[in-house]
């Protein structure tokens, strides 16, 4: 569970540095009132935490459908891990590439409360190499509680990025943190690649 | 000589020099003496008298001929370099081996580097205790000893502390400084926020599993003074990453670039110390009424804290470790040392020769037990 | 004005950096002293294996128990490890029967052959999980065995 928190926490600067840029414009614009504000944080956070918690009841059966009491397991997993964290880490140095954030869609969303929890539900399933990693931890536990708790825990991590969001736009120099955000993705990368390699070095010895 | 600071032509009087270089003579030598000039052996007098002379000429000379970062660097990476020495030859004295094992870290007799610290703060705050298994106050670098180094010396130097005050910075400075002219020329100034985002995963880390992850996993200084003894797969995997990255980082990459890459690229304390440098007693600042934009102090920086943007603003970056390089290059005698809250080419010689006295004593008394210890293993060798 | 404000309050705090500098090192000794004295500077039970709560004297021997060891960051964790300390003339072997929680119901069975380290360890309580660590040390032998919290 700590694990999965140290995940959402590394990697949920990414999230933010990504989509956050368009998240600001929505809560800073128009009536940006601290109950406002808090209103459509709270119902962003509940919709993302809602999916979060199906998704790991679903993580839970896939691992069972996958790999269950399997001999294979730990190479199953394995190679999740190092390819999801590949993915984590090209996702987080990949400079190039205009990355582009899927929340744009509720642009097109009218009735006001309907925005935030669409935020919510978009980012929460926008299926990024570290929720690829969450699912994989889920799909490895052994009861479906805990399956759960991964992502919760992960939801907690990536959470607290997104708790001084309204604030964001105060901040000067947001292009380092955005770097910075984007380094802490890479290394959360490469430590699961490391524990990847080792799970399955470890199975065979 | 006119590249040098037009400014020093002035001092550049012997006298001058001498007058300014008594106080640290003094000072240097009640403190390295303890008060006390009676020595063991002719080994320790020796020791002593030698880096005596070493220190202090060092600082006339720097003084006199107003070269800041050359001299600084000769005693920054005579010091890494006998700390190393020192330390590996404690240990061979009193472990046999340079290695330490769960006995060392049971009985808490692991000596502290200041390179834990960022990982102990939340720690210590929320459970009252420090994740390390060392020793509070006894011993061979004993915890609170060396927080109150680090602590001091951050305060009054900022980040200064990683050029005049680490003990493991000499090494890659000194590397960094082999071969006349980089190999790699041009390196994405973006890597030099990569510590911030490890120190952001070494807190976090250290903090939930209250184990000093970088000491741990990554540190590659273990390979110059001690690292956990292999007797498994996991400490084999850690022995190599350690080795692996201070040949990469600290040797070759310093080598080819003429940065120092371990510091400008990983270190979690440099990104620590780098807060410090906001409240600080000292800046550098740039004179742009005297800068001709030639951007030479861009190149040299060693830490890549200086960037064409700092230039035009007149001020170095949070990164900036005042080790002087870009002073010591400036043909124009642009940037200065400064006195916080003084506008740039104010009080020019005072600030740095304040800064210079300040720094270089820390650097002096802090190094000089390091080297006079392994300077007396040696002569021990020759004489007996 | 504001200028002159900032001229004064920087060359105040140069010179107290001067004067930091200056009682440093003479003054290290004691200010280090005054440090530890601080409510957060002890080392965390994880390293020190936790308070001693019991002893057991053998002939030429001590077994010293510690407190359980769950300490987490801000509450206590489901896996911990209590530490047992032999002091004194080690035996070839220790077979010692171990009650850490001093409940007077033996928890485990510990066998070291201290010659070859190895280290056998037989459950008795459902809370004891593995052995962890066993080593010799200056004073003797410690091991440290892991246990569920149970709480």
């Amino acid at each position: 569970m700590t694990e999965s928190f140290i995940l959402g926490l590394t990697t949920g600067s990414a999230c933010l540095a990504t989509c956050g840029m368009t998240l600001v414009p929505y809560f800073v614009s128009g009536n940006t009132s601290s109950k406002r504000v808090s209103a459509g944080l709270s119902l962003f956070l509940l919709s993302r935490l809602l999916v979060y918690i199906i998704l790991g009841a679903v993580a839970w059966y896939l691992g069972q459908a996958l790999f269950g009491e399997s001999t294979f397991r730990p190479y199953i997993l394995g190679t999740f891990y190092i390819i999801f964290s590949v993915l984590l880490i090209v996702y987080a140095i990949d400079k190039g590439k205009k990355r582009g954030c899927p929340l744009s869609i509720t642009s097109g969303i009218e009735k006001k409360f309907l925005i935030p929890v669409s935020l919510g539900i978009i980012s929460s399933l926008s299926f990024c190499p570290a929720m690829l990693i969450a699912v994989t931890n889920s799909a490895s536990q052994n009861n479906i509680t805990a399956s759960i708790l991964v992502f919760v825990m992960f939801f907690t991590g990536t959470s607290v990025w997104f708790m001084p969001l309204p604030l964001l736009s105060m901040i000067k120099n947001r292009q380092i943190i955005k770097t910075i955000a984007m380094f802490a993705t890479a290394i959360a990368g490469a430590i699961y690649l490391f524990r990847g390699v080792t799970t399955i070095i470890k199975s065979i010895l | 000589m006119d590249n040098i600071l037009n400014n020093y032509k002035a001092t550049r009087n012997i006298w001058r020099s001498i007058l300014y270089s008594l106080p640290m003579l003094l000072i240097t030598l009640v403190l390295m003496s303890g008060g006390d000039l009676n020595f063991k052996g002719h080994a320790e007098l020796y020791a002593f008298t030698i880096t005596f002379i070493f220190l202090n000429t060092c600082f006339f000379l720097m003084h006199y001929k107003g070269k800041t970062d050359l001299y600084r660097s000769v005693v920054f990476i005579v010091f890494a370099i006998f700390l190393s020495f020192s330390f590996i030859t404690n240990m061979f004295e009193y472990r046999g081996a340079m290695t330490f094992n769960q006995a060392d870290i049971i009985e808490c007799n692991v000596p502290f580097c200041h390179l834990v610290i960022p990982m102990m703060i939340v720690p210590a705050a929320l459970t009252e205790s420090i994740i390390f298994p060392g020793s509070i106050l006894n011993g061979f670098a004993n915890i609170s000893t060396m927080l109150v180094l680090w602590g001091v010396a951050t305060i009054v130097m900022g980040r200064g502390f990683c050029s005049w005050g680490c003990f493991y910075g000499g090494w890659d400075d000194g590397f960094s400084r082999l071969i006349k002219k980089p190999v790699i020329k041009r390196i994405d100034t973006i890597w030099r926020w990569m510590p911030f985002a490890v120190l952001f995963v070494v807190v976090i880390s250290a903090s939930l599993t209250l184990v000093p992850t970088y000491c741990d996993w990554i540190c590659p200084f273990k390979a110059v003074t001690e690292f956990e003894a292999v007797t498994s797969a996991e400490s084999a995997i850690k022995a190599v990453i350690f080795f692996s990255l201070f040949a990469m980082l600290v040797i070759i990459l310093p080598l080819l670039t003429k940065k120092r890459t371990q510091c400008t690229s990983l270190c979690p304390l440099g990104a620590l110390n780098s807060l410090s440098n906001k409240i600080s007693a000292f800046t550098v600042k740039i004179d742009t009424k005297r800068c001709t934009m030639c951007m030479k102090c861009v190149k040299t920086c060693k830490l890549s804290a200086l960037t064409p943007d700092d230039v035009k603003a007149g001020r170095a970056s949070l990164l900036c470790s005042k080790c002087g390089q870009c002073i010591d290059t400036c043909r124009q005698g642009a940037i200065q040392f400064s006195i916080r809250g003084f506008e740039a080419g104010k009080l020019i010689d005072l600030s740095r020769n304040l800064f210079i006295f300040i720094s270089f004593l820390f650097m002096a008394i802090f190094a000089s037990g390091s080297i006079q210890n392994g300077l007396s293993k040696i002569l021990t060798l020759i004489i007996n | 004005m504001m200028r002159y404000i900032k001229y004064t309050l920087g060359t105040i705090w140069a010179a107290i950096a001067l004067i930091l500098i200056l009682i440093l090192f003479p003054g290290l000794r004691t200010i280090s002293e005054g440090l530890s004295k601080a409510p957060f500077m002890k080392i965390h039970p994880m390293y020190t294996g936790g308070e001693i709560i019991d002893s057991v004297k053998k002939s030429n021997r001590t077994i010293y128990i510690h407190r359980p060891v769950f300490n987490g960051l801000i509450k206590e964790r489901m896996l911990g490890f209590v530490q047992i300390d032999w002091h004194g003339n080690i035996p070839n072997v220790i077979n010692d029967t171990i009650d850490y929680n001093k409940d007077t119901i033996p928890d485990f069975i510990i066998n070291i052959d201290t010659r070859n380290n190895i280290t056998d360890l037989k459950k008795i309580s459902a809370y004891v999980y593995d052995c962890g660590v066993s080593t010799q040390t200056s004073f003797g032998w410690v091991i440290r065995v892991n246990v569920v919290n149970i709480k």
